[in-house]
Order: C-alpha cells, then sequence, then structure tokens
C-alpha cells in the first residue's frame, strides 16, 4: 500500500516537471519568434544570391535610431521590372498601387526603456549579424538573440563601450 | 589548451556536411553513455573507500569493488566506446566549428589528454583491487587522480558541446569564461552528472541481482545502497532537465527540444516506478529494466542537445554550404588560369548578364539602372576601369539607385566587361 501510494506521488511529480516544461513550450511559442509577414520576403536572395548590402533597403541603419523597413518604392525600384508576375511581388505591386503601406510584423524589439541606436553601433562596426543572426540566410525571419541586458552588457565589455546604467536607460 | 594544427583540416564538402553532423551525433550518444557510466562508477567506488582507508570493513570494501565492476571499465570498451569516440568528435567538431566557423577556444586536444591519463590511472586502480586487501594510499591515489582526470574532461566535453550551440556567444570566443560559463552548461553539468551516478546505481543493483552465492544479508544491504543512489540521483533529475531547457539560448529553441525534453522527464519516471516496485515485489529482472531505462536517458539527453545545436547553427550550416561549393569550384591556388578565346569570354559575359545585370539593366532602356548604350562607351578602351566599377560599384548619378555589389566572381567579372564593350561597340 505505502509503495502504491509512494508511486502515485513521484507520478504526481514527474508530472508537475512535465506540466512546468509544458508551460515554457508554451511560453515559447507564444514569443512568436518568427511571426508570419504579409509578404513572405526571402533575404536569402536578396542578401545571399545578390549581395545587396543591408543598407540598401533599411535606409537608415548607418543614419538614425531605427534600421527601418524599405519604403515601398525602394522595393518597386527593381520590382516594376523584376519577377513582376510572382505571386508575393503581386502582391507588392497591389499594396503600393492602393497607396498601403505593408503591416510587417516586429521580430526584433528592446523593451520601451532601453535606449538603443543603429546608427552609433553601425559606426562602431559592430556587424550586423552580431544581434540578427545569419539573415542572409533565413528564408522566413526569426528572432535568434535574446536581446536582454547581459547579452548587451557583455558586447559592450568586450568592445570598452561605456557600461554606465545611463547609457542605455536614458 | 593547445590547437590541432589548421593545415589538418579542410573545409568539409557538402556532400560530406550532412553526413558529418550525424557522425558526430553517433560519437557523442556513445562517449556520453559509456563514459557517464566509468565516471559514475568510479567516483561511487573511490568515495567509499574513503570512508574505509584501512580497507578492512567487510561491507564498504566490497561495495567499492563491486562500484568499479559496475563502472564496466576495462581496457577495450575504453577504447572503443570512449576514446575513440572523443577523437571522431574531437577531429570533426573542430573541423567543423573550430576552423570552418569559427567558434575559438578549442578544448579538445585537452580533452583527449585527459581522458586518456585519467582512464589509464582508472585502470590501474582497479586492477589492483583484488590483490591487495587494504585500499592504500597509492590505490586511493591512483582512483581519486584519475576520478578527476576522468571527471575533468567529461565536464569538458559538456561544456564545449555547449558551447556550439550558444551562437550569440561565438562573437565573445576570445573570452573562454564568456563562452563556457553559462547557466545552460551549468545545468547540463549536473543533468549528466547526476545520470553517470543514476546509471552506476542502477548498474550496481543490476550486477547484485545476478550475483549468486553472496551473503544474502550482504547483498540486500549493496541491493538498497545502489537503490538509494538511483532514486535519489532520479529524483534530482527532473529539476535539471527543466533548467537545461529553460536555459537554452533562444536561437536553439524549437518544438522538438520541447517534446524531447518531455520524453526525457519520462524515463527516469518510468525507472522510479519500476524502482519502488523492486521494493514490493523483489524480481531479478527489474535490475535490467531500471539500468536500461537509466542509460537510455542519455541518448535522449544527447539528441535534445543535438537538436539544440542544429536548430542553432541551421543558418551557418547553409552558408558554409555555400562557401564550400564556392571553393570546390574554384581551381586550387598556384594553378594557371587558361586563356580564354574572346568569343568564349562573350558567351559567358552573356550568361552573366542574363542571370545577374539583366535585372536592372537594358541596352536600350532605362530600368532600375541607366542603358548601358549610355554608359558602357565611355570605359572603351579602359576595360580594367569597367572591371573596376563591377567589383566595387560607386554611385555615380543621382538619378538613380546606388548600384549593389554583385559577388561576382573574377573571371565572371572579365567576361561580362567583355560582353558589354562588345555589344555597345557600334553605339555611337
Amino acid at each position: 500500500m505505502m509503495i502504491r501510494i509512494l508511486q502515485i506521488l513521484i507520478t504526481g511529480y514527474f508530472g508537475a516537471f512535465l506540466l512546468l516544461l509544458a508551460g515554457l513550450g508554451v511560453g515559447w511559442s507564444r514569443m512568436n519568434l518568427s511571426p508570419e509577414q504579409p509578404i513572405a520576403f526571402p533575404h536569402t536572395i536578396h542578401v545571399t544570391r545578390l549581395g545587396l548590402p543591408c543598407n540598401f533597403c533599411h535606409l537608415y541603419v548607418d543614419k538614425g535610431k531605427h534600421a527601418t523597413v524599405p519604403p515601398l518604392s525602394i522595393c518597386m525600384s527593381c520590382h516594376q521590372n523584376i519577377a513582376t508576375d510572382r505571386p508575393e511581388i503581386v502582391k507588392l505591386t497591389g499594396y503600393f498601387e492602393r497607396g498601403e503601406p505593408i503591416a510587417w510584423n516586429r521580430i526584433h524589439k528592446v523593451p520601451d526603456f532601453v535606449y538603443f541606436t543603429h546608427k552609433r553601433h553601425i559606426k562602431a562596426g559592430i556587424d550586423c549579424s552580431a544581434c540578427h543572426g545569419e539573415i542572409g540566410a533565413m528564408k522566413k525571419v526569426w528572432r535568434v538573440r535574446s536581446l536582454k541586458m547581459g547579452f548587451c552588457v557583455t558586447c559592450h565589455e568586450k568592445y570598452g563601450a561605456p557600461q554606465d546604467c545611463a547609457t542605455c536607460h536614458k | 589548451m593547445t590547437d590541432f594544427p589548421e593545415s589538418l583540416f579542410h573545409l568539409p564538402s557538402p556532400a560530406y556536411l550532412h553526413l558529418i553532423r550525424y557522425i558526430l551525433l553517433g560519437a557523442t550518444l556513445t562517449f556520453f553513455a559509456y563514459a557517464g557510466l566509468v565516471l559514475g562508477g568510479s567516483v561511487l567506488s573511490v568515495s567509499t573507500s574513503l570512508g574505509d582507508r584501512n580497507g578492512k570493513d567487510s561491507f564498504v570494501r566490497p561495495l567499492s569493488r563491486h562500484f568499479m565492476e559496475a563502472s564496466s571499465l576495462s581496457l577495450l570498451p575504453i577504447l572503443i566506446l570512449a576514446l575513440l569516440p572523443l577523437i571522431t568528435v574531437g577531429l570533426i567538431a573542430t573541423s567543423l566549428f573550430h576552423f570552418s566557423l569559427n567558434v575559438g577556444s578549442n578544448l579538445w586536444p585537452g580533452v583527449l589528454i585527459l581522458a586518456v591519463s585519467g582512464s589509464l590511472l582508472l585502470l590501474l586502480y582497479k586492477a589492483g583491487d583484488p590483490s591487495i586487501h587494504s585500499p592504500g594510499t597509492v590505490r586511493l591515489l591512483l582512483g581519486g587522480g584519475g576520478t578527476g582526470l576522468f571527471f575533468l574532461a567529461y565536464l569538458l566535453v559538456i561544456v564545449q558541446t555547449g558551447s556550439y550551440m550558444n551562437t550569440e556567444l561565438w562573437q565573445f570566443s576570445d573570452r573562454p569564461v564568456t563562452l563556457f560559463l553559462t547557466w545552460n552548461n551549468c545545468a547540463r553539468i549536473g543533468l549528466y552528472l547526476l545520470l553517470s551516478l543514476a546509471a552506476a546505481g542502477a548498474r550496481l543493483l543490476q550486477i547484485m541481482y545476478g550475483k549468486n552465492g553472496i551473503n544474502a544479508r550482504q547483498g540486500n544491504a549493496m541491493k538498497n545502497t545502489a537503490k538509494g543512489i538511483t532514486l535519489a540521483t532520479l529524483l534530482l533529475l527532473p529539476f535539471l532537465i527543466v533548467a537545461d531547457i529553460y536555459t537554452l539560448p533562444t536561437a536553439a529553441l524549437n518544438g522538438m527540444v520541447y517534446l524531447t525534453g518531455a520524453f526525457l522527464l519520462l524515463l527516469p519516471w518510468a525507472a522510479v516506478i519500476v524502482l519502488l516496485e523492486s521494493f514490493r515485489n523483489d524480481r531479478s529482472g527489474s535490475g535490467t529494466v531500471i539500468f536500461i531505462l537509466v542509460i537510455l536517458t542519455f541518448p535522449v539527453a544527447v539528441t535534445l542537445d543535438h537538436l539544440g545545436r542544429e536548430q542553432a547553427t541551421a543558418e551557418k550550416m547553409i552558408l558554409l554550404q555555400e562557401k564550400s561549393e564556392t571553393e570546390k569550384t574554384a581551381p586550387p591556388p598556384g594553378a594557371e588560369t587558361p586563356v580564354k578565346k574572346k568569343q568564349d569570354l562573350f558567351a559567358e559575359g552573356e550568361n552573366v548578364f542574363d542571370k545577374v545585370c539583366s535585372a536592372c539593366h537594358r541596352f536600350d532602356q532605362k530600368l532600375v539602372g541607366p542603358p548601358y548604350n549610355l554608359v558602357v562607351p565611355r570605359y572603351r578602351g579602359k576595360v580594367d576601369e569597367l572591371k573596376a566599377f563591377i567589383r566595387n560599384p560607386v554611385k555615380l548619378d543621382p538619378a538613380y539607385p546606388a548600384m549593389p555589389k554583385l559577388g561576382l566572381k573574377e573571371e565572371e567579372i572579365e567576361a561580362v566587361a567583355v560582353f558589354l564593350l562588345e555589344k555597345t561597340r557600334d553605339v555611337q
């Protein structure tokens, strides 16, 4: 009888950890590190195959706080003529003709209380892949870095960047 | 730690890249399971001996010997199941991660030295057992030293393989502390060490069930000791399994990792249930079932690591594969480039134009870029200038967007320059 009770308790004990793990899994899936996008833009073709530099489309990456998503006019400067019959380009052209901006789903975001500027990091020679991973090999972009404070501080330590709180928490 | 000489390794060809990643998995599966059993048995044997320095205790002395028997340590298995996989893992990992993907801080040469010397000392410790009644200081030193060295090798394998899935730290690989001292590595060290002790306990239990002619009271006491060790370690495992998955780097997470984690929890759960059942119904088969369930936990834990590593390095492997393909098609260094005929260059240039340039350019029409008939004639007699522009474009006309770097090979640049100049030869 005692053994039977112990076996039930043990099952509950392991079951609790299974539930905890399931909770972690649900939390991970709700983080949605790779959300669906209105247009399946392949970085593999544009970055790896064509060799376009990041700032060809993300115009303000070396000029301001935000890298910015390119305006439709940038896409259309090429896609007025290239691959115009592809379904995703037809969708793109539709947005352009309607004058409707594309509501891209954000993938990389630091909290509001963090002051982060792309310009400063690009000027310091930090490669985009340091924070964004190998985007050029991703058919669908996903977030591969934690972008938590420890990650930022380790990098600031390595490159001798300022580490006082006010640098990032203005 | 010294590094392997780089000249020994070449970038793996795309065909073998996939294969060697699975050889890497197979070798780590074998190493972790067998070396874990050796480590668990040795730790328990040496620590038991410490409690009986005179070697007089009629319970502790055989218990220590049985723990060493449970470690399954002998010359041939340690060579085939631990050291050979370790060499395989070391060579593949060095070639793939250190020279091809530039992870830095290569611990494999040190691991191998520690594992070989640890194994030798442990073999001497085990061999000395039947002939010496008292454990003696020398034997304890052999056992302690061997266990320490082997433990260190096992620990370094855990942290080194862990570093391969922590891609966000690779950029800090010049600082080994940052690369290796992570919460995930701490959790994995705990997980594998507990598993090692559980495996040794379960193996001892299996041995005790099979022993005949042993004093029944002593046999029961040993069985209970083995059950106690196995039960205690298995009950602690869930904390470390959840901690391992919770601390995995973002890049290493996917649905399969969580599923494998769940399976990793089920095996020790089943082992504990069978173990408790054995207190009520002491059947000789229980020992084998418990041991199989515990030893199977190793491959599942290693598979979890493998899935995380595959997920975290997926993009890097794609880039490596492309790099490898490019290198394969490139002529060997020092080889003379054959002088091509003009018509061959023209045909090759036309091919490059069709595949790359025609996306933005026409000869007589403005597209994304200017019409060639307008801009190429400026380069007549200045083929090197045209090649330099194609190689490294600069924005010349504010009316057009900047031309991107195309990443063409040198022979492609030459061919397309010849093609463009030839095609615009008659333009006024």
